[in-house]
């Protein structure tokens, strides 16, 4: 039996397959560890079908993989990168709607990677003389089924006005940072218990209607690319030891070694210790391998400090990036750049 | 090793690399997960790999993992489960009738009669890959010929 020409009866190594095989080895120089992603021809019929049986059979597909238009504000994709992103389970459609005496709530989004979560949620009251105003709030309760909660912080309300009108119903969006980054998948149930009248300075407004609206969201983390870089760069006048830079379409990662860090607050005149942030080291462009630059609007600090003997900080970019193609981050003012091997 | 061995190693072994995650995912697709997040993995962890001429039975063993991770993460996926056989007819291949009869065996059966038929691993290799005693191993190797055999003089009409 064994001397049958047993290989010849099993398949060929398939052509897209090699290509995995090729791409993932040659993504192994330079100590640049990533995955090199692949279109899933086979996650898309799953998503499609999976959608099309919530929302029926009218929808098409380029509507499957559009993110809602409010929570594309915060995150600015372009169509392809939104698909793109569905596809990862980095953004995923929510389609749970709760009433409750009166109040309508919808889970509409929610994106998230390794350092940050949004969720995106829509509040309509039923008696149409409440107008939802920004100053209005929900209180909530959130559960991690047994696990730590994730987050070092948690940023809540209702959109401004510049970005909706008032009506009886109005966005409500969720921002978390996470403490670590994480890359395991995460359930989390968010129990809202009432929507509240705006409040007065810092105390909370008193409810306008209690209920019960609790939704249940397992969102999914997408590894970050990793970048090791070792190397000393000139930023701000002063000599910083880029260590590691970490990208996911939506947010980064940065590790410099503490000397450069703190000769560079001396420099800037802050304290890090007491929570200032190094003006140096934000991120304020990303280069593409083309040359081209596109620049931070509206650029998120979402944690910085010393950790381990380096300075760390994440970031959330103001445009989902393209992390395939970037070249170099552009620090500061002068757009100083860290290039990435 | 270095990365250029390391590559060069990879690429010997990725015939059988693929031909040990058809036999355990069954599409190409997750194959190329799996092989992919080995080589990754593989390479991360380089240093802990002794002896170099240990190569193909020390990634075998990482890729393995993969593919049951893998599927482990599938089946936390409820559409997966659900929609699964939609994505069959988009990958149907055809394949010999003796390869057909080889997927058709239990897992247990099927990846030894793979490692040791068609891979050409030794029984003490096929034991470190699957973690298995020596007479287990044997004794799984024995069931699997007599059950393929029973298949293909069966089902496909093959005299031996």
């Amino acid at each position: 039996m064994k001397n049958k020409k047993w290989s010849s009866e099993f398949p060929e190594v398939p052509e897209f397959v090699h290509q995995t095989v090729l791409d993932t080895l040659d993504g192994l120089d330079c100590g640049k560890v990533r995955k090199v992603k692949q279109m899933k021809k086979r996650t898309v019929i799953i998503l499609a079908a999976a959608m099309i049986a919530i929302l029926g059979t009218t929808v098409s597909a380029s509507e499957i993989f559009k993110w809602n238009e409010k929570a594309n504000e915060v995150f600015e994709a372009d169509e392809e990168q939104q698909k793109e992103l569905v596809m990862e389970q980095v953004a995923q459609e929510e389609y749970q709607t709760i009433t409750d005496a009166g109040l309508t709530i919808r889970a509409v989004q929610t994106i998230q990677d390794v350092n940050c979560f949004y969720g995106l949620f829509e509040i309509t009251a039923e008696d149409d003389s409440i107008q939802i105003e920004p100053g209005n709030d929900m209180d909530l309760l959130m559960d991690y089924h047994g696990k730590d909660n994730p987050f070092s912080m948690l940023g809540r309300g209702f959109v401004e006005e510049s970005r909706q009108e008032i009506t009886n119903s109005r966005y409500y969006e969720i921002y978390g940072t996470k403490a670590d980054a994480g890359t395991e998948d995460l359930d989390v149930t968010i129990h809202f218990t009432s929507l509240n009248a705006p409040g007065e300075k810092a105390i909370e407004g008193d409810a306008v209607i209690t209920g019960d609206w609790e939704f249940s969201l397992k969102l999914h983390a997408v590894e970050a690319v990793r970048y090791e870089i070792n190397k000393e760069y000139q930023i701000g006048g002063c000599t910083v030891m880029v260590k590691e830079v970490e990208l996911t379409p939506i947010s980064m990662r940065l590790v410099c070694d503490e000397a450069g860090a703190r000769e560079l607050e001396k420099m800037e005149g802050v304290n890090i210790d007491q929570a200032d942030s190094l003006r140096s080291l934000f991120i304020n462009g990303v280069k593409y391998k083309d040359g081209s630059v596109v620049e931070e609007e509206g650029y998120q600090e979402l944690s910085a400090g010393f950790r381990n003997g380096n300075y760390e900080k994440t970031a959330r970019f103001s445009h989902v990036i393209d992390v395939e193609n970037v070249s170099a981050l552009l620090t500061g003012d002068n757009m100083e750049e860290i290039i990435l091997p | 090793m270095n990365k250029e061995q390391f590559t060069t190693e990879v690429l010997k072994a990725e015939k059988s690399l693929y031909h040990i995650a058809k036999s355990i995912l069954g599409n190409d697709e997750d194959c190329a997960d799996a092989m992919q997040n080995a080589i990754l993995h593989a390479f991360e962890k380089l240093h802990t790999l002794q002896n170099s001429k240990y190569f193909k039975t020390w990634i075998t063993r990482i890729l393995m993992n993969e593919c049951y991770q893998l599927i482990r993460s599938k089946k936390e996926q409820i559409p997966y489960e659900d929609y699964f056989e939609m994505q069959a007819p988009a990958e149907q291949e055809s394949y010999s009738e003796v390869f057909d009869a080889v997927m058709e065996l239990e897992a247990n059966y099927r990846i030894p009669l793979i490692l040791f038929y068609v891979e050409g691993f030794s029984i003490k290799e096929i034991c470190q890959i699957l973690k298995l005693s020596q007479s287990t191993a044997k004794t799984r190797l024995c069931r699997s010929r007599k059950l393929l055999k029973e298949k293909l003089t069966g089902v496909y009409g093959y005299e031996k």
